[in-house]
Parts: structure tokens; C-alpha cells; sequence
């Protein structure tokens, strides 16, 4: 059974591999299996995963705290004193 | 700029599909790298992020999370469910903490950190996600998260590397008073031209327990297993008689041969299976060397096998000997061996005028002692060790003898390593080896592992004339969501041992609260452990009715952890659960520790893999229809 489905328009260059299918464009790549998508937005910087049963997280970023208290997330890559 | 590169690859896990997510700016000093890696066929995929500095300099870390929700930035985390709940695990199995399954509260907004890992799921059919860490070489992970005051919103929600927490004893124990790294300095600092974060474990299943073995496997191997080719073993331990042995006077040397005879007479119990006669904390002064030897003689002739105990990463001793004694089997002193404050001082593990200090497991001190150790239990002629108060070793640290050791949880890994290597060298690999108070990870290094230490087998912390901790209820409050451990991280899980009439000085338990206690150790899969006085009549009439059991002794030959269908909610012991284990036959398990009534519970055919055919229910003990 397939939970997901990835709309063509977007699609590029999809890749199937091993059960998972990896789709990129010019602003995301999506990787679509029977229990999970994930996208990664070229746009934002974040990462959306998606479960077969409906729970989420969206938008999840990287976060690095430097010894001097200096957070930097992947999205900006800016640093932010804390 | 966000750029996406894949690739094909294989590791030790199976085969799959690299996904590295590189984020840079011509602004930043820095770069990172988000990789997913997903694998063939299956339900899980790992997250991992490393960093580094653009100008090729030295990046200092105390702080990485692959996976962060901010809702302030528009990100979103929910639960599917009728029920949902996070699952908000301690980081390790002492002071009776538990685990903590936090519900959403109307209108209201809950914080907490869990470590390692944690489960966001429906409580009702048990569906839902894993999320935890499959590295365990430099990070202790934590799991931070605030649930919204809507149903199953997880307002924010950090995976990280880097969680370092001291116990604040205003809080209650699961709530920030004992649930943490009990740390007194920040987490060590990982240093380099690039930094790297634990590697993040992420499933989403309909059934949990798939996705914790899953996880449990992923762990093995990434990491490695410490397998055990014989049957189970059972051990007595002395615990269960005297905090510790020969210091009041409850249980002599001639006491322990005692045991060790009662112990051959049970004969089912005995039969094709070891036998270890475990000597838990002990008076040196009485139970030396030679007394040992002798005792570990007699048992041999009962076809038994000798345990031992120690600690190798704290010492216990009084505080003014901290400064001026020097550490045993060592020509340091104890100061310059253990693990320091932000001030220089020694860290206290265990407060107290004689307390226990942590032990850098670095120090060439710490390894001598541990030789000595391994020395007098080769003579001793040990063939299993518990270990214990292990969680000293991971504690963070101002300084440490080796340098290249930054963080706690490195400090530890190298310290088990040592252990082991030492163990193995020292009394060769046929040693079984079990961990009691102790971090969840690595796990590599012992054949099993306390789910909850210091259970004293009464049946609920409430009941009249008993200590208010240790009871079964309590610890299966935690061990319900832990069966999945058995047979993933560790051959067997350890419920801590039985007893047949009463712990130590606690009053006598009834009949029936010592079949429970057996019961939730069938169900999760322990080796069977009991430490009853066998010298009383009521405990020797009981150990032949239940210990010497043909259908237990059988079981616990290869004990397997049953699969939960109903688990521990919240921390109220008025709890109902349900097992069963499928198989040619099949095991149903209740268990109810309420106080208002009976239980009703429907066992549902296909949830047992049952096929629609006419079946014979047995009692487990009697094997009656």
C-alpha cells in the first residue's frame, strides 16, 4: 500500500531505490516510501517527514551552540548570541 | 544556499540512499551537512548533521540537534491518535525514577526532557513514532520537547547531542529531580575542524513495539552486541538478604554455603541451566579472599558457579578520606583520581559522610583498581560479575588524565572498553556479565542490564509497612515500555531479583505478590534472579512451590519478552497491562495492580496472531486446562 503520492509536475529526475522513491526538483528533493516523505526544501533550509499513519514533523531545522553561546541554525546559518 | 546531493550506499545496517543536505552562506564561517539515510525496505531512516568551519580553523561544540522543531518558526510536530502521549525516558535506571508517559492537557503548555530516546504515540493501539539516538561514542542525547495545550501539537521538539542536567530535588524525581544526567558541569565540548552529532534514529510504525525493535537492532549493529551462547542463567544474590553482607550479622559465611546447598536441592530449578551464587556488596573484613575461595569451593561441588561485585568507576568511602587515602589496589590518592567540579573539586556522586566519588575512568588509577578487582575475582574463581554505580563514570567533568577525552559519555565508553577488554583477559570471555545502576547506552558491553534497580518485590509503593519505592507496580510503571530491550540490546533483560518472603528488613510479602513479582519478570524477558534467605522455612516452602517450578524453571531457560498490548500510563500504580508472546504457543499475560476492582480485558485473536481454530488455554504454573 501506498500512503503517499508526489505530484509529476514536480518531478525531475525521480530515482527509485531500494522501496524508496527520491524526486528532485529545483526547490526540493522528496524521498516517498510506503511509510514515509520526506522533503527537503532547497527553499527554507528545513526538513518536513510525513508517517503513513498521519503524524508529522514539519519544518525541522539543524541547530549548532558554540562553546561561546553562538546558536546557528541551517536555515540562516546566521549566528545568534544567546 | 541549500544544496541536496544523493547517493547509493551500504554500511553495517543494509543497503540504501544517502541524502546530504549541505547549508552554506558566503556570510557564515561555518557550513553544515543534514544527511538522511534511508535503507532498503525499511520502515525507519537515520538523521545525522555535522559541521564545519569555513576557514579551516577549530570549531568548539557543547550543543548539535539534527532535528528541531521551533513552532515560532512555523514548524509543526503532531501526533495521530485518540490518546497520544511522549514517551520521557531518565537517562539512567537509579532511584526508582520512572518512566514518565506525558499526557496533553487541555489548554496547557508541558515541558520536559527525556534521553536517548522517546516515543510519540497513540496510547489506545500503540501506534506512532520512535525517535532515539544510535550513536552513543562522545553524546548524551536528550529529547526536549513542549506539548501544545491542543491534542497531540508538539509545540517544540529538540533531538540533540549535548544534554548534560543536575538533579533539582525541589522537582518530583521524573520531572527534573532525579531523571537526568545528574550532572554538575556542562556537557564536554566536542573540538575540531568539524564537529558531528549523534546519529538519529526516526520510525513511524502502527505498531510501536516493531519500531522499538527496530531501533534496538539498528543499536546492535551500528555498535555491537555481547552475545550469550548458554541458556539463561539463574543467580541468587546476596542483596536481597543484607545491604551488605556480613555487616550486620545477617548472613555469615557458613549462611552463604547454606544457600548453596538449599539452592542444589531445588532440582527443576537447577537443571540445565548455570547457577551462580552472586555475592553483592560484602564486609572485606569477613568476606576475604579466602572465605570467598572457600565458599566458591562448596558451590562448585553443588555444580554452582561464583559471582562478584564491584564498581569500577566510584568509590564509596567517608569524605575525609577523599583528601588523605589513597585509592585501593593503587599507590594514587582517591582525590587525584576522580572527576572534578568547575571549582577543581571532587564531584559527589552519592551525598552522604560516606558517599560515593565518581572515578575518571581515564586515569591509570581507575584501571588499576579495576585489575585488582578482576584479580581477587579470578581468585575467587568468579564466573559472573554485577556491576554497578556505573552512571559516576559518565558524569561530565572539569578535567580528566586523558585530554583527547572531552565529554562524559566518551569518558565512559572508554572506561567500558577497558572493562571489558580487562574482564576478558583477566577471567576469560565465559563470564557473565550484568549491568545494575547504569546509562541505557553503549550497551555493548554486558550480557544484560537492570530495567529498574533495587526492586524489593512488594506489590505496590502505597501498601501498608513497606518502603514507598521498589515495588513491582513501580517498576513495571517503567518496564513495560522496555521488553523490546530484550534480544536487541541485550540477551536478557534483569528485573533485579525476587524474593520469596521479604527484602532485607521489610516486612513479609503474601503469596500472591511474590507470584506477580514472577509473573512481570516471565513477561519482560529478565533472567531469573532471587535473593531470598532460603534458611527461613516460609521462604524455602515457597522457592520449592514457585523457584522450583518445572513450567518457570523451564521458561527461564530462555526467557523471551512478551509483546505489550495495554502499557503503563502515567505514574499511578493503579495500573492494568497486557502481554503475550506468539509462538507454537502462545502467551497471554494480565496484569492488574489496582486497588478498585478487577480487570477486564478482551484478548483479541488476531492481536495474539492466533488463526480462527480452536485452541486450549493452559495455566502457566499448573500447566492445567
Amino acid at each position: 500500500m501506498k500512503f503517499f503520492l508526489y505530484s509529476a509536475a514536480f518531478l525531475i529526475l525521480p530515482v527509485i531505490s531500494a522501496g524508496q522513491i527520491i524526486s528532485t526538483t529545483k526547490e526540493s528533493t522528496i524521498i516517498t516510501s510506503d511509510f514515509y516523505k520526506i522533503l527537503l526544501s532547497k527553499k527554507s533550509g528545513t526538513i518536513d517527514y510525513n508517517f503513513s499513519d498521519g503524524s508529522f514533523i514539519n519544518n525541522t531545522v539543524a541547530v549548532v551552540k558554540t562553546i561561546g553561546a553562538i546558536l546557528i541554525t541551517a536555515m540562516t546559518l546566521k549566528c545568534m548570541t544567546l | 544556499m541549500h544544496d541536496i546531493v544523493s547517493r547509493r550506499f551500504i554500511d553495517s545496517i543494509g543497503e540504501g540512499q544517502k541524502i546530504s543536505f549541505v547549508h552554506s552562506n558566503k556570510n557564515a564561517s561555518i557550513q553544515m551537512r543534514q544527511t538522511v539515510s534511508v535503507y532498503k525496505g525499511q520502515h525507519y531512516f537515520l538523521v545525522s548533521l555535522d559541521a564545519w568551519s569555513k576557514t579551516g580553523g577549530d570549531m568548539e561544540v557543547n550543543y548539535i540537534s539534527p532535528i528541531t522543531v521551533y513552532s515560532a518558526n512555523g514548524a509543526s510536530c503532531f501526533v495521530k491518535g485518540e490518546n497520544p502521549r511522549i514517551l520521557d525516558v531518565p537517562f539512567d535506571n537509579d532511584n526508582w525514577t520512572k518512566v514518565l508517559t506525558a499526557e496533553w492537557i487541555p489548554g496547557k503548555l508541558q515541558q520536559g526532557t527525556g534521553y536517548n530516546f522517546t516515543s510519540l504515540y497513540d496510547l489506545n493501539n500503540l501506534s506512532g513514532l520512535v525517535i532515539g539516538a544510535v550513536t552513543h561514542d562522545f553524546w548524551k542525547t536528550g529529547i526536549h520537547y513542549t506539548l501544545s495545550g491542543k491534542k497531540g501539537v508538539v509545540d517544540s521538539l529538540a533531538v540533540f547531542g549535548g544534554a548534560a542536567t543536575s538533579d533539582d530535588k525541589s522537582l518530583p524525581a521524573e520531572y527534573g529531580g532525579n531523571d537526568g544526567t545528574h550532572d554538575m558541569v556542562s556537557h564536554g565540548a566536542m573540538k575540531g575542524k568539524s564537529v558531528y552529532s549523534p546519529k538519529i534514529f526516526v520510525c513511524g510504525s502502527e505498531n510501536r513495539n516493531d519500531a522499538f525493535k527496530a531501533y534496538g537492532i539498528v543499536n546492535r549493529k551500528l555498535n555491537g552486541y555481547l552475545d550469550w551462547k548458554d541458556s539463561a542463567p539463574f543467580y541468587w544474590n546476596s542483596f536481597g538478604v543484607e545491604g551488605v553482607l556480613g555487616y550486620e550479622g545477617r548472613m555469615m559465611p557458613e549462611g552463604v554455603l547454606k544457600i548453596s546447598d538449599e539452592l542444589a536441592s531445588l532440582r527443576n530449578f537447577s537443571h540445565n541451566k548455570k547457577v551462580y551464587l552472586s555475592i553483592d556488596s560484602y564486609d572485606q573484613g569477613i568476606y576475604n579472599k579466602e572465605v570467598l575461595k572457600s565458599i566458591q569451593e562448596h558451590c562448585v561441588k553443588n555444580n554452582q558457579e561464583l559471582g562478584f561485585y564491584f564498581i569500577p568507576f566510584a568509590v564509596w568511602t567517608w569524605k575525609s578520606s577523599v583528601e588523605k587515602d589513597k585509592l585501593q589496589y593503587t599507590d594514587s590518592f582517591i582525590r587525584d583520581v576522580t572527576l572534578k567540579d568547575n571549582n577543581g573539586k571532587t564531584i559527589v556522586y552519592k551525598d552522604g559522610e560516606f558517599g560515593a566519588f565518581p572515578l575518571d575512568p581515564t586515569h591509570p588509577a581507575t584501571r588499576e583498581r579495576i585489575i585488582g578487582e578482576l584479580q581477587k575475582a579470578k581468585a575467587i574463581g568468579a564466573k559472573f560479575l554485577k556491576i554497578d554505580f556505573l552512571t559516576a563514570g559518565a558524569l561530565e567533568s572539569s578535567i580528566r588524565f586523558d585530554k583527547k577525552i572531552q565529554s562524559g559519555l566518551q569518558g565512559y565508553n572508554f572506561g567500558m572498553k577497558m572493562l571489558k577488554g580487562l574482564i576478558d583477559s583477566v577471567l576469560g570471555p565465559d563470564v557473565f556479565i550484568t549491568q545494575a545502576i547504569s546509562p541505557t547506552f553503549p550497551n555493548q558491553y554486558a550480557h544484560t542490564r537492570f530495567l529498574s534497580t533495587d526492586v524489593y518485590s512488594h506489590l505496590r509503593n502505597d501498601q501498608k509497612g513497606f518502603p514507598h519505592y521498589g515495588s513491582t507496580a513501580s517498576s513495571m510503571i517503567s518496564s513495560s515500555h522496555l521488553g523490546w530491550m530484550q534480544g536487541t540490546l541485550w540477551p536478557f533483560t534483569n528485573m533485579d531479583i525476587s524474593v520469596m518472603k521479604n527484602f532485607q528488613k521489610n516486612n513479609d510479602i503474601s503469596e500472591q505478590d511474590v507470584k506477580v513479582r514472577l509473573i512481570t519478570m516471565i513477561i519482560m524477558g529478565s533472567v531469573l534472579g532471587d535473593g531470598s534467605d532460603f534458611r527461613n522455612r516460609v521462604a524455602k516452602e515457597r522457592a520449592l512451590h514457585f523457584l522450583n517450578n518445572k513450567y518457570l524453571s523451564e521458561y527461564f531457560n530462555n526467557p523471551k519478552a512478551f509483546i505489550p498490548l495495554k502499557v503503563a500510563d502515567g505514574l499511578d500504580e493503579d495500573q492494568q497491562l497486557a502481554f503475550y508472546l506468539p509462538g507454537d504457543t502462545v502467551y497471554a499475560s494480565l496484569v492488574n495492580f489496582s486497588n478498585d476492582g478487577s480487570f477486564h480485558y478482551r484478548f483479541q485473536k488476531d492481536k495474539l496472531q492466533l488463526y480462527d481454530e480452536a485452541y486450549n488455554i493452559y495455566d502457566f504454573f499448573s500447566n492445567k486446562k
